[in-house]
């Protein structure tokens, strides 16, 4: 599979009556993303704000973050068996809207997380205080169940970022990148010296605000199977996870996987990338069970020698990434896991809820209980007033002086157990 | 099967074997179970990405079948979520929620299990009070 990706920088955001992208200045229309939003009726209110990186803003509590992409001159769209066609996708050629993103922001339970600061210590933390955030801030309809809200919420932010991609299909891009992978045999062939790696990507799927979702379905009862890395690129893969909002996975993340790029810049050169297998994170122990034993087998199957794994979350998928890493590993083929810790304030205690010897190659995110004070911003976008609900908050976190004092697993993506941000550990 | 449980709405809609206490405690009766009883944990007890410090309530599933002997990955597992619930609880403990997130913490909880049961096979209805022998 083939996937040609013309990135398009966009340095402004403006709104405007007429939609286009002019230079690397992008014009949306508010009122016609208002209402492609408010179309799904069980959202009552929709409005839009846009963020700048360095702005004194402060993002909350944020849902998703999505890049703007479209498919060029073909039949398929991105984000398939959800907002598009469930047409395979991953090859031909992928425009993208690249420098912006489109943030969903409200809360659907009363402990809704997520802070992204445009300015201070905490812009450090998040990437996404480098883009330029266009926010949908939505309100959903009296009494709404909490699981048609995170749909309908889900559904505002992709079908935002596919209708604002679109404006980017005829624009020449900036930057032009090809990627590639070939069917198995033919890929092995293509290398026969390099040593054969794969990529075991787990996703989040134990139950509402905590699923996934490939091409369209529950991440939960899928069992692993796999997919070309391009595949990834075009929204293969979307988030419908909303809880520990610094280690997980928005869609913007599952788009652009670290994980994927840094083994492509290798691909042809170190290591023969010959692809993806995918797998789920269960509450059932039986599930787990077999969901690693696949994992291992088809890692055998594909003839790899090496893997890397990611995790997304904390705890029950703890037990996951352990069990993949052993039986992987027992296959003979080396294994290196990346994931963050919970190491408690001090950073000296127990990093993960389940741990194993083989598991001796390690990247971590960084300490998802450390503390940081944020400063007070000039502007809210979002709500404050449950700053003391979210996980890393405490009571009095929102101090009076307008300043918060909270670990940083509020922080949406500053702990990403993909590697998609700049902290890590180094064993001395 | 058992269901251990301190979520009201959990207990209102299953059978289940309720713990008038705190997570902690759900935790410790689950371990004494797997002890005691030789029963089997069949959903991970650190279900969920909420924080044991942040969320009140817990449930976890278990095969009551008596075995001989006492199934040392349910140990290990039950072991390791009481450690990580004593280490978060050191930290920093949990504040003093209001009802309304109380009871989202409880929802949560709750779809999860009733995903978990789904996931299963099992006939939820079978286990739903009043739905069915």
């Amino acid at each position: 599979m083939k996937l040609v990706v013309g990135k398009i920088n966009i340095k402004a955001v403006v709104l405007d009556d007429e939609e286009k992208i002019e230079g690397s200045t992008l014009h949306i229309n508010k009122q016609n993303i208002i209402d492609l939003v408010l179309a799904d009726d069980r959202l009552a209110d929709c409005d839009i704000e846009i963020a700048k990186p360095g702005d004194s803003t402060r993002i909350t509590p944020v849902k998703d973050v999505i890049e703007p992409r479209c498919k060029v001159d073909s039949e398929s769209g991105i984000f398939p068996g959800v907002i598009n066609k469930v047409n395979l996708v991953g090859s031909g050629r992928t425009h993208v809207l690249k420098g912006c993103g489109v943030m969903t922001v409200g809360k659907i339970v009363g402990f809704q997380e997520g802070i992204v600061d445009m300015q201070g210590p905490g812009a450090e933390l998040t990437p996404f205080s480098k883009l330029i955030e266009i926010c949908l801030k939505l309100k959903p309809k009296d009494g709404l169940d909490p699981h048609q809200y995170e749909e309908a919420a889900r559904l505002a932010g992709l079908k935002s970022a596919d209708y604002i991609g679109k404006l980017g299909e005829k624009v020449e891009p900036d930057e032009v990148e090809t990627f590639e992978t070939l069917p198995l045999l033919e890929q092995i062939g293509k290398y026969p010296h390099l040593p054969k790696v794969g990529y075991v990507y787990m996703l989040q799927s134990q139950g509402l605000l905590h699923d996934s979702y490939v091409y369209g379905a529950d991440a939960k009862h899928l069992v692993p199977t796999t997919m070309y890395p391009t595949e990834m690129m075009d929204g293969a893969i979307i988030s419908g996870n909303c809880v520990s909002a610094c280690d997980k996975n928005t869609t913007y993340h599952h788009l652009n996987n670290p994980v994927i790029s840094d083994l492509y810049k290798q691909h042809g050169k170190e290591i023969n990338f010959v692809g993806v297998i995918i797998t789920n994170e269960t509450v059932y122990l039986q599930d787990k069970v077999r969901s690693s034993d696949f994992v291992a087998k088809l890692a055998e199957y594909m003839g790899l020698d090496g893997v890397i794994i990611s995790q997304e979350g904390f705890g029950n998928p703890d037990t996951d990434l352990i069990m993949n890493c052993k039986k992987i590993e027992e296959k003979g083929i080396k294994t290196v896991v990346v994931t963050d810790e919970y190491a408690g304030r001090d950073g000296a205690s127990q990093s993960l809820a389940d741990a194993d010897k083989r598991a001796d190659a390690a990247v971590t995110g960084g300490n998802a209980n450390e503390v940081i004070t944020l400063p007070k911003l000039d502007k809210v976008i979002g709500q404050l007033d449950y700053v003391d609900d979210i996980a890393g908050g405490f009571d009095g976190s929102l101090r009076e002086d307008g300043t918060i004092k909270v670990e940083i697993q509020a922080i949406t993506g500053a702990t990403n157990e993909l590697g998609f941000n700049k902290m890590s550990a180094q064993e001395v | 099967m058992v269901i251990i449980t301190n979520n009201p709405m959990v207990r209102d809609k299953f059978d289940t074997l309720f713990i008038d206490g705190a997570y902690a405690d759900v935790l410790a009766s689950v371990k004494k179970a797997v002890i005691d009883k030789h029963w089997t944990l069949l959903t991970h007890p650190l279900s969920g990405s909420l924080k044991p410090n942040e969320t009140y309530y817990r449930t976890v599933f278990l095969d009551n079948t008596h075995l001989q002997y006492i199934d040392m990955q349910s140990l290990e597992y039950i072991e390791a979520a009481i450690r990580v619930y004593d280490k978060f609880m050191r930290d920093k403990p949990r504040p003093q929620w209001p009802a309304k997130v109380l009871a989202d913490f409880a929802f949560i909880d709750f779809d999860i299990a009733q995903s978990t049961l789904q996931r299963m096979g099992q006939d939820a209805t079978r286990l739903t009070k009043g739905g069915g022998s």
